[in-house]
């Protein structure tokens, strides 16, 4: 619990020289944060405004930006590789964040474990996450290949794997593989969450009986919710976001399969230079995000657990 | 976690489970190694094998001969990204502590409506602002040059100031009244008397601000036209099969460039691991306590 700053008194006398030190105050706030405020100002608010505005044109950046009303969001929704891109990053992402959160609660639960050498397979764990994402792109693009890595070990088990990256089918099961292997930050966020936990709870739990399970499911995840909620979060937006993945791998293909939100719009905006329509594209991504992200805040109050809550 | 409570058999079963996953998520490396280490005649998917048969060490030589020039000047492309690299850091160590001490340390009315905005800034998709910063960039003439990549880092970054400022606010009030009654100004307590306690929070800005850069692919891939300007990653990237399928350069040297760029990260994570830890125990825990 955080201690509560005890304000102190003001006599009469010095009501005068306290709005001096207000003003002052106020003044030195503004010199510290001004780093922050002029790049909000000048690359985030501006630029919004500007993309905003951009929406609504038609504007290769060499001709004269032509205003063309709602024709850009009206189009979007006729794109049917735009709309492609969508439902492709959303099967991505409906995949991708759950079992990735699952699989790194698994990891981080079995880590969590007070054994000796548990030191060298966390590391173990966590190395792939910290591998370059244009290294670990150019890797999987041979893991995956049709005789590559993975359908050699299938291959082993009996299974005929397929090409990954270029059967519509598969690629985007080969993405969803690609962020499974980077799963060790979620799992360290996790871990130490779940090493957070005092050893009181487990010790009253198990003097009723309860068994692992039980404590995990009761106690474990509980506690952890937060974290778990702060990574639901944070995975969805990344997901949404995927580029270099997408970029290095397959480049959309095959025949637009694997076609996301953010590799088509760099498209449109960096090789086609239609940047009213790539802007609109950027404000449709935002919405989306939006919604997404308030969806998952409200259902946390239904399963997101804050000790605070309870004192 | 209960440590005392897992008999041998079940200690047991934990350590296969541990060893299996383990090595699968090993595999990709060893295969990385592998490849990497294979020379040209073996030089076709299908031939490479999981564990290194050979060990063709010229592939390395290969991908250092002429840094400075040719078609892939690895040389040129690593003194870049370094520059990109320590001026960001230099950058984002300077402005997100200043911002982080305006919000842990001055006193203002609507100082909070002023946090939460700064935090609202983390939900924002960067695709937003992309394409107006390029044009921005672009009119003031710095296309194909690094400074795109480099000033924004000069902003301080949301997620930066959070948690150092949550760093700020741990320094017991003492120590500021005792520093006021000495005399120093409010710059003064932020360089003698704060930042010397945060290293570990300027440590962990330096690190998250050298995987960025280090790894960035679409600012490069924006920003950059020349390959002479070309940071390591985007180098990588545009040799890599997919975005270069004439195939200029065999599979193995791709991965030996791949797995060079690794290395700076991991060797990273074993030096920062104690400062990174620290601020993800704040994380975690700071929900659950």
């Amino acid at each position: 619990m955080e201690s509560k700053i005890v304000e102190e008194t003001t006599t009469s006398s010095n009501i005068a020289s306290k709005e001096r030190r207000v003003k002052i105050n106020r003044r030195w706030f503004f010199i510290f944060i001004s780093p922050w405020l002029i790049g909000f100002l000048g690359l985030t608010v501006g630029p919004m405004i500007y993309s905003f505005i951009m929406s609504f044109t038609d504007w290769d950046m060499l001709t004269k930006m032509e205003f063309i009303g709602l024709d850009n969001y009206i189009n979007l929704f006729k794109d049917q590789i735009f709309l492609l891109s969508i439902k492709n990053t959303f099967i991505y992402a409906l995949m991708s964040v759950p079992i990735s959160l699952l699989v790194s609660l698994g990891m981080a639960y079995l880590l969590s474990f007070k054994l000796k050498g548990m030191r060298f397979f966390r590391t173990l764990y966590y190395l792939p996450a910290i591998v370059p994402i244009v290294a670990s792109s150019i890797l999987f693009t041979n893991i995956l290949a049709a005789n590559g890595l993975l359908n050699k070990v299938l291959g082993y088990i009996g299974i005929e794997g397929p090409a990954w990256l270029l059967e519509k089918g598969a690629v985007l099961y080969g993405f969803v593989l690609l962020a499974l292997w980077g799963v060790g930050s979620t799992m360290v966020l996790l871990l130490s969450a779940i090493n957070s936990i005092g050893d009181e709870m487990y010790e009253a739990a198990m003097m009723e009986g309860a068994s692992r399970l039980k404590m995990f499911r009761s106690i474990t995840i509980p506690l952890i919710s937060p974290v778990i909620f702060f990574n639901l979060i944070t995975g969805i937006i990344g997901s949404l976001q995927t580029f270099t993945q997408v970029y290095l791998l397959t480049d959309g293909g095959p025949d637009n399969a694997s076609s996301m939100i953010v590799p088509y719009l760099y498209k449109n905006a960096f090789s086609y230079y239609r940047m009213g329509y790539a802007s609109a594209m950027a404000w449709v991504l935002f919405a989306i995000i939006l919604v997404l992200s308030l969806i998952v805040l409200r259902s946390s109050k239904m399963w997101v657990f804050y000790e605070e809550e309870v004192k | 976690m209960l440590d005392k409570h897992l008999n041998l058999p079940k200690k047991i079963v934990v350590y296969i489970v541990l060893c299996f996953f383990g090595f699968i998520l090993f595999a990709p490396f060893l295969y990385m190694i592998s490849i990497s280490l294979a020379s040209p005649e073996t030089n076709i998917i299908q031939n490479f094998t999981f564990f290194p048969k050979e060990f063709y060490w010229k592939n390395f030589t290969e991908l250092f001969s002429n840094v400075f020039g040719g078609s892939r000047p690895i040389g040129l492309w690593f003194l870049n990204t370094m520059f990109v690299v320590l001026l960001s850091i230099i950058g984002q160590i300077f402005s997100s502590s200043l911002v982080a001490y305006g919000f842990a340390q001055m006193q203002y009315k609507h100082k909070n409506k002023y946090f939460l905005l700064l935090l609202a800034t983390m939900m924002l998709p960067a695709q937003i602002t992309l394409i107006p910063v390029f044009v921005i960039f672009r009119n003031l003439g710095l296309y194909n040059t690094l400074w795109p990549l480099i000033i924004p880092q000069f902003f301080a970054s949301a997620y930066n100031v959070f948690f150092t400022r949550q760093f700020m606010t741990a320094i017991p009030g003492s120590l500021y009244e005792a520093a006021e009654m000495d005399g120093l100004n409010n710059f003064g307590i932020y360089r003698k008397i704060v930042l010397p306690l945060i290293m570990p929070a300027l440590a962990a800005i330096a690190i998250f601000t050298f995987n960025h850069a280090w790894g960035d692919v679409m600012g490069p891939l924006i920003y950059i036209s020349d390959s002479s300007k070309f940071t390591l990653a985007l180098g990588a990237a545009n040799l890599s099969a997919s975005t270069n399928p004439t195939g200029t350069l065999n599979t193995s040297l791709v991965m030996c460039l791949s797995l060079l760029l690794s290395i700076p990260q991991i060797l990273l994570y074993f030096f920062g691991q104690k400062y990174l830890f620290q601020l993800k125990l704040g994380v975690g825990s700071s929900g659950t306590k």
